[in-house]
């Protein structure tokens, strides 16, 4: 599986200099939206892991 | 544990790339900056070809500048309006840069020139963050966390700039100045934010940055912005920045697509921690924490100045860990402040304009 990525990666760099630059841009911003999605819900469903909310409210 | 990067051809192991993101990650968040000279210099210590180090750095800065964008932007952090304005200078100027770097590089001067006006720059910008701190704290009847430059920057607000208005075929006549609210400038000539975002598109096209740390400061010393508001759209700015940098070098086959997606998830748990402790740390804190990290980074690249003309890597390496040393530092610190501030039941800095 990394083998045939790794290889996917090196013959795609190599061969198209345009769409690999483009791929990239691509893959990185789509990768940036899904991990601020994924925090930003996990800290919406999970408030009760937060252990300074248990603290606030000790107070 | 080492993964052999396909791209840049070199194995690097998983906890310490892991580790650089997080860093970079929480460091981003807290200062609004991009951290160009961070991540680089920790590249290169893990063995990574320059080239690689600068284009992978860059690939990854425009990644956690966007997560960075958009968590400041919910916290009311972002002014999309003053950002837009100065990208319209950034733009040409990256170019213009670019023009200038091939023609230094040509001349076999480009490294030591970029390696000198980091130096003076950091040194200069540090050195006045931790000064204004201190004179600030000292002065009475000052409101506690503002910036000594208040008359400076209320002087830049009130600029009028000629023409005071442009006739645009289909639009009509536009006058050339912006109210920008949540920067808290009633009015403002739109050829002052195009003129400093020329400026700063110049020297991070320059020093192949993203050119954050120039910007952050000037935002909030010369302009007036409150210092929240400087480091969200800090970041915006640092989004277009490094999307074109991503661009030319990915084009020259020099970013490492799979490097900056593993760092990218552990910056991503990191801008979670800066961005959050923005809101509970004052902002007076953030300009001093903020003036050492780029001091310690002018001595970086200093010792980096004397490993290239003594040939000695011994001080290479010792401004790679200074830089990494600092770095993970000040991320224990923000954590600490962080962690006091939600204890104490601290909801939003006291000192929240500037």
């Amino acid at each position: 599986m990394f083998d045939v990525l790794s290889e996917f990666l090196v013959t795609f760099s190599g061969s198209y200099p345009m769409p690999w630059a483009l791929f990239v841009m691509a893959v990185v911003a789509g990768i940036s939206l899904v991990l601020f999605f994924f925090w930003e819900v996990v800290f919406r469903l999970l408030p009760a892991v937060n252990p300074f909310r248990r603290n606030q409210r000790g107070e | 544990m080492e993964i052999l990067f396909p791209n840049a051809g070199v194995a690097v192991s998983l906890p310490l790339l892991l580790l650089l993101g997080l860093i970079l990650g929480t460091l981003s968040g807290f200062f609004g900056v991009g951290g160009g000279f961070l991540i680089t210099g920790g590249l290169l210590v893990f063995g990574v070809p320059p080239i690689f180090a600068v284009g992978t750095g860059l690939t990854l800065i425009m990644g956690s500048s966007l997560i960075n964008t958009l968590k400041h932007r919910r916290l009311g952090n972002v002014d999309l309006k003053l950002g837009i304005l100065m990208v319209m200078g950034t733009m040409p100027a990256l170019f213009l840069a670019e023009r200038l770097n091939t023609a230094l590089e040509a001349a076999g001067l480009a490294g030591p020139v970029i390696r000198y006006i980091y130096i003076f720059v950091l040194a200069a910008l540090g050195l006045f963050m931790v000064y204004d701190h201190f004179k600030s704290r000292r002065q009475t009847g000052v409101q506690p966390g503002e910036i000594s430059t208040a008359r400076l920057a209320r002087r830049v607000q009130s600029l009028r700039i000629p023409p005071h208005s442009l006739r645009i075929p289909g639009f009509g006549t536009v006058p050339t100045y912006v109210s920008l609210p949540k920067s808290g400038i009633e009015r403002l000539s739109v050829f002052i934010p195009i003129g400093i975002g020329f400026g700063v598109g110049f020297f991070a096209g320059l020093l192949g940055a993203g050119g954050g740390f120039i910007l952050m400061p000037i935002l909030i010393f010369v302009l007036g912005v409150p210092t929240t508001v400087a480091i969200g759209t800090d970041l915006f700015q640092i989004v277009i920045t490094g999307s074109v940098g991503t661009f030319l070098y990915s084009l020259s086959n020099h970013v490492d697509p799979l490097m900056v997606v593993i760092m990218l998830a552990a910056a991503s748990v990191g801008t979670q921690l800066g961005t959050t402790a923005t809101k509970f740390v004052e902002a007076s804190r953030i300009r001093v924490m903020y003036g050492l990290t780029i001091l310690s980074g002018s001595v970086a690249v200093g010792l980096e100045q004397v490993a290239s003309v003594t040939g000695a890597d011994k001080f290479s390496s010792a401004a790679a860990f200074l830089l990494l040393g600092v770095a993970g530092t000040m991320c224990l610190i923000i954590l600490g402040l962080l962690i006091k501030a939600k204890r104490s039941g601290q909801t939003a800095p006291a000192t929240g304009h500037h």
